[in-house]
């Protein structure tokens, strides 16, 4: 596969089957994020259309100074804290969909459970705690490439992220 | 947070579990502290279940990527296509083809919101706008479709005139 970086010039300058391309490269990983941070699959599809529609039109302003994919994190979880804001009171937060496994099901129904559990507690916390943690420690991201992301330095982005734990894990202890 | 009788607190614990090197006093502290190992490893079960759900896959629901690149084209202007006409207050407006696009999916968005539908492409053809959307089980679907074709014609014709296309509504998911 060759390298994101020429594909939103490409895309800038009327080359439509590049920016194809990086939605073909990115949706998933998008749809990932968004549904760890909104906690529902309708609502995460909605998160990524409105994601790539920024996207497509935030091209001509894309200098390429990040990642293509490190941009593209940052518009979903834009996209994500937007809808957030403007959700409405009733939406359940337990909705999530089966994981993925290839292992036995009695394994398979304790991961999920687990699973379930983490998605949901992340679901309760406050919106700004559930990016940087997500980002973090569900994607593996970076200290570094999470500040780049959000726009933050490092030092604040380590403070909220510590926070977000601490939060995190009483949420954990209250769901057992 | 309420420290041990040995002045440690949770909040700490956490810090150290997220990032062990970052404060070795507390590391070689916690080695020999009976208070802060045993709610080590209470929170270490926690942690662990963070770390599970981190590899644990997440499906693209099927013909996301699909339905996604057909969101961005319909708000993808044609080549050289001219501007739109309409009269508004009694003079001729003439609009980007591009501008168009967006207000059509903007209105289709913000007013399948309302009646919780949730959008999944916009095209315009030929003056005829197409609104493809997602429903969740039980919502009364089709009457919703119905309103929402009705709603997006009237703010078209507020916002375009004689230029506002026909508006088709097609209910193409019906979501657990």
């Amino acid at each position: 596969m060759t390298s994101d970086r020429p594909l939103p010039a490409a895309a800038v300058h009327g080359d439509t089957a590049a920016f194809d391309e990086l939605v073909r490269r990115h949706t998933g990983r998008m749809y990932r994020v968004a549904l760890r941070i909104v906690g529902d699959p309708v609502e995460a599809e909605d998160v990524v259309q409105d994601a790539w529609i920024s996207a497509w039109r935030a091209l001509p302003r894309f200098r390429g100074e990040a990642a293509p994919a490190t941009w593209l994190y940052r518009v979903v979880t834009n996209a994500a804290l937007t809808h957030l804001r403007r959700r409405k009171p009733t939406v359940p937060l337990e909705a999530v969909p089966e994981p993925r496994t290839s292992d036995g099901p009695e394994t398979t129904v304790l991961r999920n459970e687990t699973t379930n559990d983490v998605l949901r507690a992340i679901a309760s916390l406050d919106p700004s705690q559930r990016v940087p943690l997500v980002l973090r420690e569900l994607e593996g991201l970076s200290y570094e490439e999470v500040a780049e992301v959000m726009g933050t330095g490092v030092p604040a982005l380590r403070a909220r992220l510590h926070r977000a734990r601490v939060a995190l894990m009483a949420k954990l202890e209250e769901r057992r | 947070m309420s420290p041990f009788p040995c002045g440690r607190s949770v909040d700490e614990l956490v810090a150290h579990l997220a990032d062990r090197d970052d404060d070795p006093a507390l590391a070689r502290h916690v080695t020999g502290c009976a208070d802060c190992e045993a709610e080590l490893a209470d929170l270490e079960r926690r942690w662990d279940a963070v770390r599970e759900t981190a590899v644990v896959a997440v499906p693209t629901p099927p013909g996301l990527v699909i339905r996604v690149l057909a969101a961005v084209r319909g708000i993808r202007p044609r080549l050289g296509a001219p501007p739109v006409e309409f009269v508004q207050d009694g003079d001729r407006v003439r609009v980007a083809e591009r501008a168009v696009l967006a207000v059509c999916r903007q209105l289709a968005v913000e007013a399948a919101a309302e009646l919780d539908l949730h959008v999944r492409g916009t095209a315009v053809e030929d003056g005829q706008l197409q609104v493809l959307v997602a429903a969740r089980y039980p919502d009364p679907a089709i009457a919703a479709a119905d309103e929402l074709r009705s709603k997006v014609a009237r703010q078209l014709l507020a916002h375009l005139g004689d230029a506002a296309p026909v508006v088709h509504v097609h209910l193409i998911d019906i979501a657990p």
